[in-house]
């Protein structure tokens, strides 16, 4: 059991400090929508009905859709664009999606690998792909959570004020969808972009997501 | 399934990538993999059922 922990520990971590913080989201947001509720003299929910709300439900997944992206976009973009010196990069003699045999597929393939990294056939395109088509399904499907559950939102709000309801496609060209989506975006941008650069010249000794402490800053990628 | 002209749409299958996941994946690995799926699917459909549902 205590192996189990430890081969599994990144996982577990950060999927411990996920649910802690989805908790403490939780509490928070329930405190401020029933403190709104009260300034609009309306009806107070219970904790336990705002966890099915459209208000924790939106603020949950419009965040998680712009993580998926994020990755996606990174996964995506380090197949062709490089960065020289950085750790995040690969080198620039190696862009695009490598031959056979660097990528180890069909009859390059180690005996413990997939099936479908063996055959020649459809099966090996998407077990190729399938890191970036399961991101960006993730992605594309909590985007659209968040439209359905903005849009509730966004209804609510306009009842309240004696307007009437819109549909989901008025809902999605609104300018407060897309400044939901946008301010989620450029933070993950941002950050992706950050560690790109600044890897050149900082190190965190021991991680793997730094070169090593004494790589020269012209050494792209972490790898030895 | 091998024998029938259809096998790769059939292969596509949910219960054929179930059995694929099994046959790939190893044990103890495997169950942090499932966890962050299971997660993520749980929260995307309870959050789309939310959405949709009040329509």
């Amino acid at each position: 059991m205590r192996r189990w922990l430890f081969e599994n520990s990144l996982a577990l971590f950060f999927f411990a400090i996920l649910v802690a913080t989805l908790i403490g989201q939780s509490i928070a947001g329930h405190a401020v929508y029933n403190a709104d509720q009260i300034d609009h003299d309306a009806q107070t929910i219970s904790y336990w009905r705002y966890l099915v709300s459209s208000h924790f439900g939106e603020s949950v997944v419009e965040n998680w859709e712009s993580e998926f992206l994020q990755f996606s976009l990174f996964i995506l973009a380090t197949i062709w664009l490089v960065q020289k010196g950085s750790a995040e990069s690969k080198q620039p003699e190696d862009v695009g999606r490598g031959s056979d045999q660097s990528q180890k597929v069909k009859g390059f393939a180690d005996d413990g690998a997939a099936l479908w990294a063996k055959v020649n056939d459809a099966r090996l395109w998407i077990y190729s792909n399938s890191l970036l088509i399961v991101m960006m399904t993730i992605f594309f499907l909590t985007w659209f959570a968040q439209s359905v559950t903005g849009w509730n939102q966004f209804n609510s709000e306009r009842k309240e004020h004696g307007d009437s309801p819109v549909g989901w496609a008025g809902y999605v060209g609104d300018a407060s969808f897309w400044e939901d989506t946008f301010q989620n975006w450029q933070s993950e941008f941002l950050a992706v972009g950050t560690m790109a650069v600044f890897t050149i010249y900082l190190r965190q000794r021991g991680s793997p997501e730094s070169k090593r402490v004494g790589d020269a800053h012209d050494h792209t990628g972490s790898e030895v | 399934v091998q024998q029938l002209p259809f096998r790769h749409l059939l292969s596509l299958s949910w219960v054929f990538v179930y059995r694929r996941f099994r046959a790939e994946t190893r044990q103890p690995v495997r169950t942090v993999f499932a966890l962050y799926l299971a997660f993520i699917a749980a929260g995307i459909v309870l959050y789309l059922v939310v959405g949709l549902g009040h329509y």
